[in-house]
């Protein structure tokens, strides 16, 4: 085995070992209405959650949709999504509303409640955890990294 | 409407202005009021306002509801026109955290919100997470935007109200005081004599008509009294007239009066600038009253050039200070261009205000008086400075006044002489017969002339030639009598000399005439002989011979002439004739007499024509011998004469020789002190040269500091660090360490610096640089600056400046020591031949001897000059630093330059004493009676002139002092006494 090839094949095992465990390892499910596309990257479904998009391609407001801060699964959601505590991404979501930047979010206390809100409000995006029991449709079911 | 401006200006005019005050605060009041009503009213908005988005806050935290939070943004964005909404808020974490809504560029300062521009409100809010606060704000010229407009209608009333109230008080004050001004003038017209009645007055008001009758009455009662005083004023008027007529009697009187005296006087209107007199000073003035313009600048270009600046000044304090005016001065009348002296007398007068405005005096002409005064000033000083020595008594011939030459003569001091009599200067020698005829002229008020052989204080004898002369006053009473003396002794010794030649010529001529009697007598004896001889030729034993001119030949001859004659009897008779000196018969008379020379024998030749003329007789008488003697008289007589001339001479060469000494002595005195100052000298130029190698080597360091130092290092700083620099060099002190202090001082100053974070050698090396400043501690702001990126240079332009100012400190220091040696050395190389006696401070002359001798001084000598200040000395200043010059130079002599020299001072009332005392060697006792001799010298040959002491002791007689030595053990001492009268 030539050292090129030798060199290629330990840089997909590495990237591999690496970027498998992330996204295996992802306990979040993400969940849409009317978004006008079924899958997206990370960077993207971050940029949303952090408000730096107001309107969908097809021209929907984006509805940014969270766990209640109460919630058991808020702090996971937080530290996946923005890198932060959930006190944080409060304050985080206190100074856009207050500063009138983007849409208010809306949080909730069960996923279930969540869920029928998407179903409702066409451009709504939410994240449920998956072990928090809730089994979200299909319909509404967003990739990410597919 | 009649304009009245009193009651304008205290009824209508404030009284208007209070009205108007009193509007215009009405017209601020009611704004200012509206705009807190406003404020308040949109302040409880604003801050209900508040509180619904702090609630909104709260809930969107507590209950995730963040819509809510954004309806009610919506809300308050669209329904308030806010200039600002901030959120604060605050977690134990990262502390107040602000975020803002709009305007974006909105930058809220928390604690200072301007709540003049801003109407701010403020609300809490706290939820389970944080707590923090709303605060928004309004701008308040948008509050108050239309209340000026609302209260436009406002103001615009009030001014019609202030118009309205003015004119309203106007017509009131006009209709009440009418009456009032009526009245006024009346009482005016009253008090300015016009009594004449009026009863225009209406009948307003009750007080006012009452008022106006008692007026009516006053008038009539001041028109009665006007009569009265007309009377008066009659009366009044003859007695002024009387006094007038006196007054102008005085008046002629006064300028009489004034001519008398020379005197004119004159009065100044300051403010006018012009003046006016009296007639008489006008003639004084030599000026022409009607045409001549008054004024104080043609007053002043009457005086003389001279004195017109002083003049000028004198008026001018006079008019400033008020002081009486007393001045002499000259002017020059124009009449006739003569200048006259004149004396001024003035006083200032003040106006209200306290400035002179006016002055009054008088002028005197005083030229007759100068004139006197000069011409006494002459006579004073011919008689003070002439070489007569001059003595004024009074009537019992008490001496009143002497001038200098009676005090060198008499050798009395002034206050010896006046009041005691001429006596004291007589004595036993004094011609009592010429004292008689000298005391009878004055008791006969006689002028008289003696001369009189006197007696010094000192004993010494001088003969003077006295003329008295009675003093009269202007009205020839006799005051006192004036000598005028001569000292004659030079003549007299002279003519006691010539009277002494005198007697000898007498001597000589009586022996003459003794010889010459005894010759006579031998003659008269022997012309008995002749005559009996006459008669017998034969017998005559003189030569007698006889002429026949009828035969002419020789007709007989005696034996004495046949013996003694041979050659005469053998001429012809022509050649006879002629030897007895006749050349015709016609002048025999006129050859009888003469004299016959024959070989070595001279007869005297008598001729006789005998009876019938044809014979002539011839007596030859041998005078041979006489002739001799009268020859040895007119030797001797010759002799004489020349031995008075040369005895003149002499004593003109005496004189000469006398002033040529005098003159010498005085070189010999300059060149000894050349002659010590020529040993000095290479003690003074090290002295010179000291500071002027200190001056050089600071120039070339003050070049070096500048170039190198200054100019380099500023080149590389900036301004900040420059004036650090300055800072650092105010903070030096010119503080001077040897050099293990200074190493001592650095370590301290290292050791000050632990704990800062510097390499060692750096921090010496700026402890160095401070050391050398004269900075001994570090303080705060010293280790702030060590730390700047340009410390160092700092530290060392600091250096720089302060060594540049050591340099410049040094070169002043060594210039003055250097001025101070050249000054000395100018000062007593000054003195020459023909100084003068001046008053000089005694501390200060010795202190330059010692500056001059300073390079021996200081190789182990101590000089303490312990002379008091301000002894004020009269003297020959330069010839007394020559005494202390030598005196000190032996004493360094003798000592080796190892001693301690003293100068002490006493006053006795009548000298200055000054003791110089020195602990070298002593003078042996043998020798301490020579060392005032001329050329005595202990010195090594070509060390000393020998005329050191010498000098000293006869710039000391100079003086009319005396110097005198005392030497015991160890201690030496000159002793000089020097006279302190002029």
């Amino acid at each position: 085995m030539g050292f090129k090839r030798w060199w290629l094949v330990m840089v997909i095992f590495l990237g591999v070992g690496i970027v498998t465990p992330i996204l295996g390892q992802s306990d979040l499910v993400f969940m849409g209405n009317d978004l006008s596309m079924t899958e997206m990257n990370t960077a993207l479904m971050k940029d949303v959650f952090k408000a730096r998009y107001a309107l969908w391609p097809n021209g929907k407001s984006i509805t940014v949709c969270l766990p209640g801060s109460k919630s058991v699964h808020a702090e996971k959601v937080a530290q996946e999504i923005y890198g932060k505590s959930i006190k944080d991404v409060q304050k985080f979501w206190l100074s856009v509303v207050f500063q009138g930047k983007a849409k208010s979010p809306y949080f909730f206390d069960s996923e279930k409640e969540m869920s029928d809100f998407i179903a409702k409000t066409p451009g709504a995006i939410g994240v449920i955890t998956k072990s928090g029991g809730f089994t979200a449709p299909k319909s509404q079911l967003i990739k990410i990294n597919p | 409407m009649r304009f009245r401006p009193t009651i304008f200006v205290q009824i209508w005019l404030p009284f208007t202005f209070m009205i108007v005050l009193v509007l215009g605060v009405l017209a601020f009041y009611y704004p200012q009021r509206q705009r807190q009503v406003l404020s308040g009213f949109k302040k409880e908005e604003l801050a209900q306002s508040a509180k619904m988005v702090a609630l909104g806050v709260q809930l969107s935290i507590d209950s995730d509801d963040f819509p809510g939070l954004q309806k009610t943004m919506s809300t308050i964005r669209e329904s308030q026109r806010l200039d600002y909404i901030s959120m604060v808020v605050s977690d134990s974490i990262s502390g107040d955290a602000i975020f803002e809504t709009f305007p974006s560029d909105f930058k809220l300062q928390l604690n200072a919100i301007d709540s003049i521009q801003y109407l701010n409100v403020k609300a809490p809010f706290s939820s389970s997470i944080f707590k923090g606060y709303i605060i928004m704000g309004i701008e308040q010229s948008k509050v108050f935007k239309n209340i000026d407009a609302l209260n436009r209608p406002m103001m615009v009333f009030l001014l019609f109200i202030a118009v309205l109230t003015m004119l309203v008080v106007y017509l009131i004050a006009d209709k009440i005081t009418s009456p009032i001004s009526w009245v006024q003038n009346f009482a005016n017209q009253l008090q300015k004599g016009d009594y004449s009645t009026d009863d225009r007055l209406e009948a307003r008001a009750v007080e006012l008509v009452s008022l106006n009758d008692s007026l009516q009455d006053l008038a009539k009662t001041l028109q009665q009294q006007r009569k009265d005083n007309q009377l008066l004023t009659t009366g009044l008027e003859e007695k002024i007239k009387e006094r007038t007529v006196e007054l102008d009697r005085a008046l002629i009187d006064l300028n009489d009066a004034q001519k008398i005296s020379h005197l004119g006087s004159f009065e100044y209107y300051m403010y006018l600038d012009h003046w006016n007199g009296s007639d008489n000073l006008f003639q004084i003035l030599g000026i022409d009253k009607e045409n001549y313009v008054r004024t104080y600048a043609s007053f002043l270009s009457l005086l003389h050039p001279e004195d017109r600046e002083s003049i000028h000044q004198s008026f001018e304090q006079g008019r400033l200070t008020g002081q009486e005016l007393n001045f002499e001065c000259r002017l020059t009348r124009p009449s006739d261009d003569k200048e006259i002296w004149v004396n001024c007398r003035a006083k200032y007068f003040s106006d209200k205000e306290g400035r002179s405005s006016k002055m009054s005096g008088v002028i005197q002409d005083i030229s007759e008086r100068k004139q006197v005064e000069e011409e006494l000033n002459i006579l004073s000083l011919v008689a003070k400075k002439t070489s007569n020595a001059v003595i004024i008594t009074n009537l019992h011939k008490e001496i009143q006044w002497v001038n200098e030459s009676v005090l060198e003569i008499t050798g009395y001091s002034r206050e010896e002489i006046i009041g005691n009599t001429p006596k004291m200067f007589q004595f036993e020698k004094t011609d009592p017969g010429e004292i008689a005829r000298i005391n009878n002229a004055i008791q006969n008020r006689q002028p008289v002339w003696a001369e009189l052989i006197n007696r010094s204080k000192s004993g010494h004898e001088y003969w003077l030639s006295i003329n008295i002369v009675p003093l009269k006053d202007e009205k020839g009473v006799l005051k006192g009598f004036m000598a005028v003396e001569t000292d004659i002794s030079e003549r007299k010794k002279l003519e006691a000399q010539r009277e002494e030649y005198v007697k000898l010529l007498e001597q000589s001529k009586q022996e003459i005439e003794k010889i010459n009697e005894e010759l006579e007598e031998k003659v008269r004896e022997k012309t008995k002989n002749i005559e009996h001889l006459a008669l017998f030729p034969e017998q005559n034993p003189n030569p007698v011979v006889e002429l026949n001119f009828d035969l002419r030949e020789l007709s007989y001859s005696n034996p004495a002439a046949r013996t003694i004659l041979p050659q005469f009897l053998e001429l012809n008779f022509d050649a006879q004739l002629l030897s007895l000196n006749v050349t015709s018969l016609d002048n025999v008379l006129a050859a009888n007499k003469s004299e016959f020379i024959i070989g070595e024998l001279i007869f005297e030749v008598n001729l006789f024509l005998l009876e019938d003329k044809n014979i002539l007789r011839a007596y030859l008488h041998n005078i041979t011998q006489r002739k001799q003697q009268e020859s040895q008289l007119a030797a001797l007589v010759a002799q004489l004469q020349s031995a008075e001339t040369e005895l003149l001479e002499k004593k003109s060469e005496l004189e000469k020789s006398l002033q040529e000494l005098t003159l010498a002595q005085s070189e010999i005195i300059s060149k000894e002190r050349l002659s010590t100052l020529g040993m000095l000298i290479a003690g003074i130029a090290h002295e010179i040269n000291t500071p002027l190698g200190a001056i050089k080597a600071s120039g070339e360091n003050l070049k070096y500091l500048f170039t190198e130092g200054v100019m380099k290092l500023i080149g590389d700083m900036n301004p900040e660090a420059l004036n650090l620099s300055i800072q650092l060099y105010e903070k030096s002190s010119m503080h001077s360490l040897s050099t293990s202090e200074e190493r001592l001082r650095t370590q301290e100053l290292t050791q000050d610096m632990e704990g800062m974070d510097f390499p060692l050698r750096y921090k010496q090396k700026m402890a160095r640089m401070l050391v050398q400043m004269g900075i001994f501690r570090m303080d705060e702001q010293l280790k702030e600056w060590m730390h700047h990126p340009f410390a160092e240079s700092i530290f060392q332009l600091g250096l720089n400046f302060v060594l540049i100012l050591r340099s410049i400190v040094t070169t002043t220091a060594s210039s003055d020591q250097g001025g101070k040696v050249v000054k000395a050395l100018n000062s007593f190389a000054h003195g020459n031949v023909g100084s003068e006696f001046t008053t000089f401070d005694l501390k200060e002359s010795i202190d330059t001897v010692i500056t001059i001798l300073w390079n021996k001084i200081k190789q182990g000598s101590r000089v303490i000059n312990a002379i008091p200040e301000d002894i004020q000395c009269f003297a020959l200043a330069d010839e007394l630093s020559q005494v202390w010059t030598n005196l000190m130079n032996n004493a360094l002599q003798a000592s080796g330059n190892k001693c301690l020299i003293t100068f002490e001072y006493a006053d006795d009332g009548v000298n200055h004493i000054i003791t110089v005392g020195n602990d070298g060697p002593p003078i042996p006792s043998e020798i301490i009676e020579k060392i005032f001799e001329p050329f005595f010298t202990t010195k090594a040959r070509g060390e000393g002139t020998g005329l050191g002491l010498n000098i000293v002791r006869k710039i000391i007689e100079k003086h009319k002092g005396t110097i005198i030595c005392q030497s015991e053990d160890s201690l030496t001492k000159f002793i000089v006494s020097l006279p302190k009268s002029n």
